[in-house]
């Protein structure tokens, strides 16, 4: 488990020693983080590096799990497509099912803190049960910009009661009777899908994965879902492949569960069409570090997009300094400014163009891929996240303030 | 190395130490948003100045990447956002920190959109997903802890400091001290001989670095200070 003191190398002296400042500032506070899981999913991961790191840093930090029946998390998995804009079907039974879990929960989970921070709608109803002494935080990392109506409205009535709300982006942001503020996620550079790998390591991964020959590879991490186009990524491959040899590894999982995500599958595998340098990995969430391997190895990294939430997968790639290709939505155009960190994209052409002007013009690729890292170094890295959560605990001491000195 | 008289102007005392501070910015949504050009002029001449501040004055702090095409929020949707390359030339010459009052620079602001908008034979109309969202800040002032009371020491204490110390003592204090002057070089005027540092320092056109950039070349003109012309002085 890395230490503090091991991101000094990364992020500078100068910001490791702000960190201590601020958590000074606030002396002995007690923080709760309550979430839908402990493994698997952009949540978690970030949790498992912020929660050590706030402790040592002395703010007292726990980290709650909720529980549920099967009943709950088909109901939760509803919402979220609900919230992400989709239609679905929700009966009045479901979710009162959704609330008595949560106030089981809620019975069970000692919430005595001095900040309780509830990440998603999956316990966004824990603060039912009363919210004692605690300043009580949504930390909604989910785009809800065109929910579903009713849904929202159903968790609006939660939400409400929060004293502040967190979202990813202004985009994603609502109407709420209390403040509202943006934090961007942020990756771990020491995390094992991130931490440096050496060239062994990556190799016998893309030994065990089959991959061996030397064609210039193009990548997209994600799940096998309409809006990651995977089709469309194919499609651009194929064009590229008109006139420049390249292969495709297209990685990533979750479809099992998911039957509009089987269905992308199986059009996916249909469109491979027997081509050997088209590669098709089934990932389980916990491949960390062979997602590692496979972004160092690869040559131009894609995500093209249709709607993303703040695409996470696309930070990681800019870490590991490669060109990266995104579809202009979401998060995305927050990390990709043209010619610079990388390349927006809207259209298959538009992807297949850039992939090609990124083959055949490395000393660009190399140069747009530096500056991409040291704008994550800036931006993205779990350190600034840190410090917009210590910033946040102070602003909630002074919550009639915009400006304070300390 | 250095003679005894040229320590002795590495090490002269200033009358006050120099005290470092941070800044931090908590980003806000408003919940405000504008799909195209007339939308967002309306919203202009309407929103808080905090929201005017954050995205004119505070768009340094961001750390977006460098050397960026365009310097501040406004500018930079009429690029990316609305595809209109005229405006956002027009709004990356307006330097907010030309302006002592926040009323005048809004009013700025929507001169060149209506003007623009005069000229224009279309509105032009962002796409979906890439509207513009106004924000506000919570800012937050913090001391470092951090002193100096010798140029020696100031130099190293900019280079120890969090680069949001950069923004608060040299864009910030221009708008808390109602002048043109950054923190930095007012301190030096008030408690060293070097009006040539104090000059070069104000002349720095700051509006054109990054932040990162800004405290590199600070942190040089002060290292040919010490160890270049005062070496001459000397003799």
């Amino acid at each position: 488990m890395a230490e503090i003191k091991d991101y000094q190398t990364i992020v500078g002296k100068e910001n490791i020693d702000q960190l201590f400042r601020l958590a000074r500032r606030l002396g002995k506070r007690k923080v709760i983080h309550v979430s839908s899981t402990r493994t698997g999913g952009g949540v978690a991961e970030m949790l498992n590096s912020l929660v050590p790191l706030m402790n040592e840093l002395g703010i007292e930090t726990k980290w709650e799990v909720i529980t549920g029946d099967t009943g709950f998390f088909e109901v939760t998995k509803a919402f979220h497509n609900a919230l992400q804009g989709n239609r679905v079907n929700i009966s009045e039974r479901m979710l009162e099912n959704y609330l008595e879990n949560n106030e089981k929960n809620a019975s069970i989970l000692d919430l005595e803190a001095d900040i309780v921070i509830v990440h998603d709608p999956q316990p966004a109803s824990l603060i039912r049960s009363g919210k004692g002494r605690a300043k009580w935080i949504w930390r909604c990392h989910i785009d809800v910009s065109r929910p579903e109506r009713r849904v929202w409205k159903f968790l609006k009535g939660f939400v409400s009661k929060y004293d502040a709300s967190i979202f990813s982006m202004s985009k994603f942001a609502h109407n709420l009777p209390h403040p509202q503020y943006i934090i961007f996620p942020s990756i771990d550079p020491l995390s094992q899908k991130n931490r440096e790998l050496s060239q062994k390591e990556t190799d016998e991964i893309k030994r065990d994965f089959g991959i061996n020959n030397l064609k210039p590879t193009i990548l997209q991490i994600s799940r096998f879902d309409r809006f990651k186009d995977p089709l469309g990524v194919m499609e651009a491959y194929r064009l590229v492949k008109r006139n420049t040899d390249c292969k495709l590894i297209l990685a990533g999982g979750g479809a099992a569960d998911d039957p509009e995500g089987f269905e992308v599958l199986t059009q996916v595998k249909e469109q491979k069409k027997g081509d050997p340098d088209i590669h098709l990995l089934f990932l389980p969430p916990t491949a960390n570090r062979e997602i590692n391997a496979l972004q160092r190895d690869a040559d131009i990294v894609l995500q093209k997009s249709l709607k993303e939430g703040f695409g996470l997968t696309v930070t990681e790639a800019m870490w590991k300094k490669k060109p990266v290709i995104g579809g202009a939505v979401g998060g995305i155009v927050e990390q990709i400014f043209n010619y610079q960190t990388g390349f927006l994209v809207h259209s298959v052409e538009g992807a297949a163009y850039r992939i090609r002007y990124l083959l055949h013009h490395s000393n660009m690729a190399r140069k747009m891929a530096e500056n991409a890292k040291e704008y994550v170094r800036r931006r993205f890295l779990v350190t600034r996240h840190l410090r917009d959560y210590l910033s946040l605990f102070i602003a909630l001491d002074h919550p009639q303030d915009d400006y304070i000195s300390i | 190395m250095y003679g005894r008289k040229k320590l002795q102007i590495l090490n002269k005392k200033a009358k006050t130490p120099f005290r470092f501070f941070e800044c931090i910015a908590l980003f806000m949504p408003t919940g405000k948003k504008a799909a195209n050009l007339r939308e967002f002029v309306e919203l202009v001449k309407v929103v808080s100045p905090q929201v005017i501040f954050h995205h004119l004055h505070q768009f340094f702090l961001k750390g977006v990447y460098q050397p960026w095409d365009y310097p501040n929020d406004f500018a930079h949707w009429a690029a990316f956002g609305l595809e209109d390359l005229v405006l956002a030339e027009k709004l990356s010459n307006l330097d907010p920190y030309n302006f002592s009052d926040i009323e005048k620079l809004r009013e700025a602001v929507v001169d060149i959109i209506e003007e623009h908008m005069w000229e224009s034979p279309i509105i032009p109309w962002s796409r979906p997903g890439q509207e513009f969202f106004f924000n506000e800040s919570y800012t937050i002032v913090v001391p470092t802890g951090i002193e100096a009371e010798t140029l020696s020491e100031f130099k190293e204490g900019l280079n120890q400091v969090n680069i949001g110390s950069v923004y608060y003592h040299f864009f910030e204090s221009r708008l808390r001290l109602q002048k043109d002057v950054d923190d930095f070089s007012f301190w030096i005027e008030d408690n060293f001989k070097c009006p040539q540092l104090v000059k070069d320092i104000r002349n720095i056109d700051f509006y054109l670095y990054s932040l990162w950039e800004l405290r590199d070349k600070i942190i040089k003109l002060l290292q040919k200070d010490i160890s270049g012309k005062r070496e001459q002085e000397i003799g």
